[in-house]
């Protein structure tokens, strides 16, 4: 069998292919690496010189990592601690360009895989004094309590006719991670509103922590499969603010979001974590081997489309976050309406949109039977615990964008939501 | 006595008789009346919404004789009478030529003519170009038969409507059309079509034939439903010559995520709808694009002609004629007698008619 040759130095054997080009293991991890760099090529981001530390501190920025014990994750982490060692060997009077935070979270592990995970993974990088001396800190952050710290979760109702209603005046304290799980049922809203949360809540740490830039680990292939689950959630108008202006605006404050990764592939993620010993980091992966379609995601059914469409038509991953960097942010007329469950900006009122379209008055009863039946039904309504999602009582109107209506548009009863 | 109907068995809209369906738009249980009821006041709806029509106009309905133009000419005939539109309708179906499928279908447009009263107006490719799709399928292979059918299809449409003096179509595009669009645009980064994908109605600069899709918002599974309930005839075979690959993979998704969230293709649509692109920054008006295969966009988009045919293009020749021309190299100068250029449909048909 002949070992071909990496196409770059020429004289090493290759061990990875990728993009039709072989790499030897040095060339292919430079060629991930100068993807990155090319996506932090700001100034801001270069090594700082001075004669001590405190010459640079003022000019060198703070950058937060969103770190979730994925693939992504673990490379882009990688790469930005070789990157930090690089400046540091440049010359004696060099200083690191920027101050990371490792912000380790998950959604489904406990925090105490979560504590010792990050612990082993300091290790591997010489321990506490190894990177503090990089200026990189490692936090843990516990989305759970990031939600209960909120006042309280609110109840939140979807009438027929898609109005969308709230009651503050009984708050209740709970859970809003197991909350989602318990209230709904579709599994690909679980995902989405949970989705929601680890936004909110890396958002909001951030801004907390004075922070302005925010680094997030999706790559080429992650960033295809939100810009279609996106789509097909209603969610269309949230691509533009992932991929094309890389700014979020909260509260008044503004954060920008970079996506170092976003010109690697997953099979390039897999591929580096292989070479470089990572996989052992990554947080256990569901095996979806048998689950029936029924029982997917949204998500789960865009990544196996990409999986299935990429080796015939290799392009399509590109392709489409490409054009999703080629969209903006529509224009909402008037005031700024922000939805009660996402926070993002309203641009058409759903209600109004779904009323349009959706007719939802029958054909009245005409004979005697029919009658009859109408009558047994408006006695069987008269139960307090149904009567309750007809009446307004309490409660108040509260805006929400289209992609959450979506997600409510099933629920039968209130949706608990730590809701502002 | 009537046995008691359970009162979770009602109709979620009426209340008062049986559901005998789950509406796939919105999961709602609904009873036949309640169905028809709200998918043509839905339609009705659309057209008062997006003023697609005018007192006295005529309209041509795109026919073909297959599910969403069958159940397009029976809601426009039932609305046109019941909210008195005072539109003038009338069948205008196209000829592509494919042996064994086209024949069969327009059998039925034919009855349809008769059911619905309205006058019919056949089209062929045969006539238009002097090829039929037997014969570019013979010629160019079975993969980019869509295409060709696709761009000759729009072409024959607008000058089947010219000829009968009427200048608005309407089409049975239905909203898994649209959802499909949306997303095989962004698959393919069309950004040209991607703010056009889920136009109700498309209207160039210039084109004389406007054309709309008031099904925008109908299900294609509640088209069908409501066909059954109606008792519709229609033709329900597919076209004989495979669909295109890519366009296939995007159907297959739709589906799946359809299964697991059937209100996936409205939310598909209202995403188009929030699909907005960047504004270039380059000056259109001193620019000129050379696409790939040397042809040179014209600087004003809108209202240009073909310098051969006359019908509205964006280049000096129409994709239609470059298509023709590329034919007409193709095209086999001795034809053996008795040999056939029918393509799998009529092979099919025939088989079908074989008995031991």
């Amino acid at each position: 069998m002949v070992i071909a040759q990496c196409q770059k130095c020429k004289r090493e054997p290759s061990t990875v292919v990728s993009r039709k080009e072989t790499f030897c293991k040095s060339c292919f991890l430079k060629f991930v690496k100068g993807k990155q760099r090319k996506q932090m090529k700001d100034g801001r981001f270069k090594v700082k010189y001075g004669r001590n530390e405190d010459q640079t501190t003022e000019k060198t920025v703070s950058a937060i990592l969103a770190f979730r014990f994925d693939g992504s994750s673990l490379v882009l982490l990688d790469i930005l601690i070789s990157w930090l060692e690089e400046q540091l060997a440049m010359s004696p009077r060099a200083h690191v360009g920027f101050n990371l935070t490792v912000l380790c979270y998950s959604l489904e592990q406990p925090q105490s895989w979560i504590a010792e995970k990050a612990t082993q993974i300091k290790t591997k990088y010489h321990g506490e004094e190894g990177i503090s001396r990089l200026h990189v800190k490692f936090e843990i952050l516990d989305c759970n309590d990031e939600v209960k710290r909120n006042e309280g979760l609110s109840g939140i109702y979807l009438t027929d006719h898609f109005e969308s209603l709230i009651d503050r005046s009984n708050k209740v304290k709970g859970d809003a991670l197991k909350m989602i799980d318990t209230q709904i049922q579709d599994k690909s809203a679980q995902e989405d509103l949970k989705s929601v949360v680890e936004r909110d809540v890396i958002v909001r740490h951030c801004l907390q922590l004075e922070c302005s830039i925010l680094l997030l680990p999706d790559c080429m292939s992650e960033l295809a499969i939100s810009v279609l689950a996106f789509t097909a959630r209603g969610r269309g108008e949230r691509i533009s603010e992932t991929l094309g202006d890389n700014y979020i605006d909260v509260d008044g404050n503004r954060l920008e979001v970079l996506y170092p990764l976003r010109d690697i592939l997953k099979s390039e993620i897999e591929s580096y974590l292989k070479i470089c010993d990572l996989e052992r980091f990554q947080a256990p992966k569901i095996d979806n081997t048998f689950k029936s379609v029924k029982n997917k995601t949204v998500n789960e059914l865009v990544r196996e489309y990409f999986e299935s469409v990429e080796p015939e038509y290799p392009e399509v991953i590109s392709t489409v976050v490409k054009a999703g960097s080629k969209l903006r942010i529509p224009f909402s007329e008037g005031d700024v309406k922000r939805c009660g469950i996402c926070r993002e900006i309203i641009n058409d009122d759903p209600q109004n949109w779904l009323e349009s379209i959706t007719v939802n008055e029958g054909i009245p009863a005409k004979t005697e039977e029919e009658k009859r039946n109408y009558e047994l039904y408006l006695s069987s309504i008269q139960r307090p615990e149904e009567r309750e999602l007809y009446t307004a009582g309490n409660k108040e109107s509260i805006s929400l964008c289209f992609g959450c209506v979506a997600d409510l548009r099933n629920l039968r009863g209130k949706f608990s939501w730590p809701a502002d | 006595m009537p046995s008691a109907v359970k009162i979770n068995a009602l109709c979620e809209l009426c209340h008062c008789r049986k559901a005998v369906m789950r509406r796939p738009k919105n999961l709602q249980k609904l009873c036949k009346e309640c169905f028809i009821h709200v998918f043509e006041t839905e339609i009705h709806r659309t057209i008062q919404r997006e003023h697609l029509f005018y007192r006295g106009e005529s309209v041509a309905i795109g026919a073909s004789g297959g599910k969403d133009s069958t159940v397009l000419a029976a809601v426009m005939k039932t609305l046109n009478e019941r909210y008195d539109y005072g539109l003038h309708l009338i069948l205008l179906s196209i000829d592509e030529g494919i042996v064994g499928y086209r024949d069969d279908s327009l059998a039925t447009v034919k009855r349809n003519q008769s059911q619905y009263e309205m006058p019919l107006e056949i089209v062929s490719y045969k006539q238009l170009y002097d090829w039929t799709m037997d014969e570019i399928v013979a010629c160019s292979g079975i993969k980019s038969s869509c295409t060709y059918c696709g761009v000759l299809r729009r072409q024959a449409l607008d000058r089947g409507a010219l000829k009968l003096e009427v200048h608005h179509v309407i089409t049975g595009h239905n909203a898994d059309d649209m959802a499909e669009t949306v997303l095989l645009n962004i698959l393919r980064g069309d950004t040209a079509r991607i703010e056009q994908s889920v136009n109700i109605t498309t209207n160039s600069q210039g084109s004389p034939v406007k054309r709309s899709k008031p099904f925008k918002y109908a299900y294609e599974k509640e088209i069908v439903l409501y066909a059954h309930y109606r008792k519709l005839d229609y033709f329900s075979t597919e076209c004989t010559y495979a669909p295109e690959a890519f366009r296939g993979t995007a159907r297959t998704l739709l589906k799946n995520l359809e299964l697991v969230r059937p209100s996936c293709i409205l939310d598909i649509i209202h995403s188009g709808e929030q699909l907005k692109l960047k504004h270039k920054r380059r000056n259109a008006s001193s620019e000129m694009e050379v696409r790939s295969n040397g042809s040179v966009s014209l600087p004003n988009k809108d209202g240009n002609r073909c310098e051969r045919c006359g019908y509205l293009s964006t280049n000096r020749i129409c994709k239609a004629c470059i298509l023709l021309e590329g034919l007409e190299i193709n095209r086999a100068k001795v034809q053996i007698d008795g040999t056939s250029v029918d393509g799998a449909a009529k092979l099919t048909k025939t088989l079908e008619h074989l008995a031991f």
